[in-house]
């Protein structure tokens, strides 16, 4: 899985500008190189043209994904990645840099702004640190941890469930009901999610 | 001499006569060479590395060095006994390692004199070295003449050269298209291109019109082009483009134009399957720097034990220009050239048998009167016929030889089916109506080998209009892995292509010449040698091919989508900036092709067949490397690999 671009515009009224860029086009040719980075401007910048504001979408572009957000206040964000890229990943990508770049440069400067006069820097770094998901995203290796974790739980549950018929069955303090009420549920509960 | 030299000149663009005679002359202690010249040659010590090996193998042949004088000739990095008695020409690259070689020589004193002659330009710093070394083995006057030889190129036909053989890898499709390659390691390669296109204009003693597309390895070798020769054609002192080395006045009265082309604008070709003798000797035999190398199976050996496996014999040929049938029959279709070694055979045997029976009426010389009368008209016709022996041992020579490669050509045509494949990617590459499914062709055990199917596959891929469905391709991928082929080169090609979707204009293969180059007359006669039965009599159409088509645009001055905005340059113009606007609104006479990315015999052929009903125009071919299918698909593999 591997993310292309990184981009952040500005939906003006007229046209959209572009603010800043950073490209990975490291596993294209030499002489593609230059030509794939401005297929991907261009495809960013058409793209949060034809997004409304407020909105998230994902488009198919030949082998590539490219998933744009548009803040209700013109900020927009585009990456480029490829199919394998974990979608979800992409937008927390988005909604971090966007957000980051609102507090780091002036609302003012937004729609007269080009990658030479806006300043800011943090879009090569969080774009190389993204190629890998689940190192860059915290909730990606939460989520991870917990599949883990679920696994073990799951695990242990069956493991401790013959011990507990065991010891429903044997209590004498549950009820008659209480066990009928119980085998029931178990039944009817063989692929309890923990959660 | 001054008529000699005009003559030489006038003879249109030949770059293997101009080579060649550059190689004579520096042989001849660099003062020109003239033939016939009264007395015995020098004898020399002839010393070169692989590179001046590769550049002198396919221009002189052994007795044309001892006709030179030259009675030894050694490679530079081998044990050297001392002939303190000769002087020794050396040809090799100015590389460190054979530097440092030469000076070991000059200070164990091992030749007589020294003539030191570099390949290409030799840098200041090592000039230094080799002074240095001479002074301190007092060898100085021992070194006669240290010359720039500016050939760093190898020519294999009048109008076709590669650029090298030995580091080839370092210029190869594959070096200039892999992703992981740096800025300084493409500087690198680039100057290694240039330098032996520069080589090759000074040779040539001409400096072109150069044309080339945007965006591609070829613009960055125009670019360091032009600047190049720029550079030199400013540099008053030194400038290689005055004077002698141009030869009796310019070249022709017109400036020759250089086409530089991407490999990437068509991939088809290169893994196309051929129809004409040259081109199929080089797919399917082991064909390289013009001599042939083939496995001839012997016959069983009986032993007391029982009868051994056949064994092996290998054979080489070299085939060149003084190879008549060659020279007439490389660019034919095969079965005409199966016919024609037929043709040569019996003409062989009807003159063979003339001989003799002269021979025998010379026997019978006392008792015949008939015969003694015959005599005096027999001794005119025995004469001539001792004199035409040479003749027709060299056409026995011949003759043997084509037989074997002809034959060696037929058998993989036979086992292959190659003709069905050469049919069915014509019928592809000009968009004809195709009458069998490209599944079936690739499903069927007995037509190719997977190597074959991979080839047809991805010229299928490379021509469709549309990339074939999600589906289908995943249909195509099965058959294909099923018939033993390795995925790897088709993974490259969609890169490719998506790119050149995404990037450029589609090129097409287009049909806009199609003229019948006329049907073979005779089916094969089982009598022949050549049992082509089950072997189809295939028409050639003559078909322009990308490379040609653009070559034709540029060269016609026609105005074109695929060529309008191409770079132009001018070494000559005093202005360095190009402009897409050529100055020159005249067709072009002289042209030469260039591929960045390597080339083929049947990129070739096609240009000769372009330019042979033109009068007075002529075309060289170049590229950076020569590859064949099979060559051009490990490539494409080792790039597909993830």
């Amino acid at each position: 899985m591997k993310l292309y671009s990184l981009s952040v515009l500005y939906k003006g009224e007229s046209k959209t500008v572009l603010l800043k860029a950073a490209y990975d086009v490291s596993s294209f040719s030499f002489f593609q190189r230059s030509s794939v980075q401005e297929f991907m401007t261009f495809t960013s910048q058409l793209i949060v043209e034809r997004s409304g504001k407020g909105s998230r979408a994902s488009v198919k572009e030949q082998e590539y994904l490219c998933h744009v957000y548009v803040r209700n206040d013109s900020l927009a964000g585009v990456v480029i990645a490829d199919s394998e890229y974990p979608s979800r990943v992409a937008f927390t990508l988005l909604e971090k840099v966007l957000d980051e770049f609102s507090k780091q440069v002036d609302r003012i400067d937004w729609p007269t702004g080009s990658p030479d006069t806006i300043k800011y820097t943090g879009l090569d770094s969080h774009l190389s640190r993204y190629q890998n998901p689940r190192e860059a995203d915290p909730m990606t290796k939460v989520q991870a941890e917990l599949d883990e974790t679920k696994i073990i739980l799951h695990n242990t549950m069956e493991s401790i469930g013959e011990k507990l018929d065991d010891l429903v069955s044997k209590s004498e303090v549950l009820g008659i009901q209480s066990k009928a009420f119980y085998k029931t549920a178990r039944k009817q509960n063989s692929c309890c999610a923990i959660m | 001499m001054v008529g000699a030299k005009m003559a030489a000149a006038a003879a249109a663009a030949s770059i293997r006569e101009r080579q060649t005679v550059a190689l004579k002359r520096m042989l001849n202690f660099n003062v020109p060479h003239v033939k016939n010249s009264t007395g015995e040659p020098v004898w020399k010590v002839l010393i070169y590395d692989r590179f001046g090996q590769d550049i002198i193998s396919p221009l002189l042949s052994v007795k044309e060095l001892r006709d030179m004088g030259i009675t030894l000739h050694l490679l530079l990095h081998s044990d050297r006994d001392p002939i303190p008695d000769v002087p020794a020409v050396y040809f090799v690259m100015p590389t460190e390692e054979n530097i440092d070689r030469m000076c070991q020589d000059l200070r164990n004193q091992l030749y007589e004199s020294y003539y030191l002659n570099f390949i290409s330009a030799i840098s200041r710093s090592k000039l230094e070295d080799i002074a240095n070394a001479a002074l301190a083995a007092s060898a100085v006057t021992q070194v006669a003449k240290v010359f720039d030889q500016y050939l760093n190129f190898i020519t294999l036909e009048d109008d076709m050269f590669v650029l090298c053989n030995q580091n080839k890898e370092l210029v190869s499709y594959r070096a200039i298209n892999r992703p992981d390659i740096t800025d300084t390691e493409m500087e690198t390669v680039m100057d290694t291109i240039v330098d032996s296109l520069f080589c090759f204009f000074v040779t040539l003693g001409a400096v072109p019109i150069i044309r080339c597309s945007r965006g591609t390895a070829a613009e960055m070798v125009a670019v360091k082009l032009d600047k190049k020769l720029r550079e030199n054609l400013r540099d008053a002192r030194n400038s290689l483009f005055t004077g002698d080395t141009l030869g009796a006045g310019q070249f022709s009265f017109q400036r020759p134009l250089l086409v530089l082309i991407d490999r990437n604008i068509d991939l088809a070709t290169p893994l196309h399957h051929t129809w004409t003798y040259q081109a199929l000797v080089h797919d399917v035999l082991d064909f390289h720097l013009n001599r042939v190398n083939l496995e001839e199976s012997s016959g069983m050996e009986n032993s007391p034990a029982g009868a051994r496996p056949k064994r092996k014999n290998k054979k080489s040929y070299d085939l060149t220009p003084v190879d008549k049938f060659w020279q007439k029959h490389k660019g034919s279709p095969f079965p005409e050239v199966a016919e024609s070694v037929q043709q040569e055979l019996e003409s062989y045997r009807a003159q063979e048998d003339e001989v003799k029976r002269l021979k025998s009426i010379m026997g019978l010389e006392g008792e015949d009167e008939g015969a003694i009368s015959m005599l005096s008209d027999n001794t005119a016709k025995l004469t001539s016929a001792v004199s035409s022996l040479p003749e027709l041992l060299e056409k026995k020579r011949l003759i043997d030889l084509h037989t074997n490669v002809a034959t060696a050509v037929l058998e993989h045509i036979k086992a292959r089916k190659l003709d069905v494949y050469f049919e069915y990617e014509e019928k592809i590459m000009s968009k004809t109506t195709l009458d069998k499914s490209l599944l079936d062709i690739i499903s069927d055990p007995d037509a190719g080998t997977p190597e074959d199917k991979m080839r047809l596959f991805l010229i299928y891929y490379i021509s469709a209009q549309q990339a074939p469905s999600e589906a289908d391709l995943e249909q195509y991928k099965k058959a294909l892995t099923d018939a033993g082929c390795n995925l790897n080169p088709l993974q490259y090609i969609k890169q490719w292509k998506a790119f050149a979707k995404m990037a450029s204009a589609p090129t097409s293969y287009g049909n806009t010449t199609t003229k019948p180059m006329g049907l073979l007359s005779r089916v094969m006669n089982t009598g022949s040698q050549f049992v082509m039965e089950g072997v189809k009599n295939l028409v050639l159409k003559q078909q322009n091919l990308p490379v040609t088509r653009i070559l034709d645009n540029l060269m016609e001055m026609k105005s074109n989508p695929e060529t309008d905005d191409y770079r132009y340059f001018d070494p000559k113009m005093l202005r360095g900036n190009d402009s897409s606007v050529p100055r020159n609104k005249n067709p072009f006479q002289e042209a030469i092709v260039f591929v960045v990315g390597g080339g083929n015999y049947i990129e070739y052929q096609n240009l000769v067949d372009y330019i042979k009903g033109k009068q007075g125009k002529h075309i060289l071919y170049g590229c950076s490397e020569l590859f064949n299918a099979t060559q051009f698909i490990k490539q494409l593999s080792q790039l597909g690999q993830k």
